[in-house]
């Protein structure tokens, strides 16, 4: 069983997070399969280079080799599929990236690490594995909601306490630190 | 694993990518992240309910 690494992480990793840092050494020692899917290696890109990091984009280009760096197959498109339709059918909004991330990880038996509260739905839906690192207490939901207007924080906000709730009561999420 | 994966060796430990960008430079990432993902999302929803589900 590898390891699915989601943006959040990386960008917590390449940020020097202290807690990234720590879940960074314990995969290196166990020597587990890190995966870096491509979505994720876009979303990382273009959130360097947005914040006009070209430099930082290209290091992190650099570095990226740490992983196995795989894209979404057939089988991963199956699971990304059932999930989304299970999603909307159970009123939870998620977002395409999200849920290809899931499928990827959930069609090969790996477990992802995140911290992007996002995942805990798609976790409750699928039986997903997911894998935080250091204290979740004060990550916020994708880490930007005050990029959202007023209407869908608002709506977001409630959604995420929704996650939360289940993550404290060991449904869907797990702390392995 | 996939068949698709690019099965390169890594090439670096994972903890080799720890601190290459600044914390202001991560912060900014994350928050562009974010707003794709939010804007994903919404979409999402809205394409749903003009379909009808």
């Amino acid at each position: 069983m590898g390891v699915v690494v989601d943006s959040s992480y990386v960008i917590d990793l390449l940020g020097g997070q202290s807690a990234a840092k720590a879940k960074a050494a314990e995969l290196d020692q166990s020597g587990a399969t890190i995966i870096l899917p491509t979505i994720v290696l876009f979303e990382v890109l273009t959130g360097l280079q947005h914040a006009h990091s070209k430099t930082a984009a290209a290091r992190f280009r650099d570095f990226a080799h740490a992983c196995v760096i795989e894209a979404c197959d057939e089988h991963a498109a199956q699971a990304a599929a059932d999930i989304m339709v299970e999603l909307l059918r159970t009123g939870h909004r998620k977002g395409g990236a999200d849920v290809m991330i899931a499928g990827m990880a959930h069609a090969a038996g790996h477990r992802l690490i995140s911290r992007d509260a996002d995942f805990a739905a798609i976790a409750q839906a699928t039986g997903l594995l997911i894998e935080t690192y250091g204290s979740a207490d004060n990550a916020s939901p994708t880490g930007g909601a005050r990029h959202r207007t007023a209407r869908t924080r608002k709506a977001y906000m409630k959604q995420w306490t929704t996650d939360l709730t289940r993550r404290a009561s060991g449904v869907c999420m797990h702390q392995s630190r | 694993m996939s068949s698709s994966a690019w099965t390169h060796p890594p090439a670096h430990p994972l903890l080799a990518m720890a601190g290459l960008v600044t914390r202001d430079e991560a912060a900014r990432a994350k928050a562009v992240v974010a707003a794709m993902r939010a804007a994903d999302a919404d979409t999402a929803a809205a394409r749903h309910g003009e379909a009808g589900g």
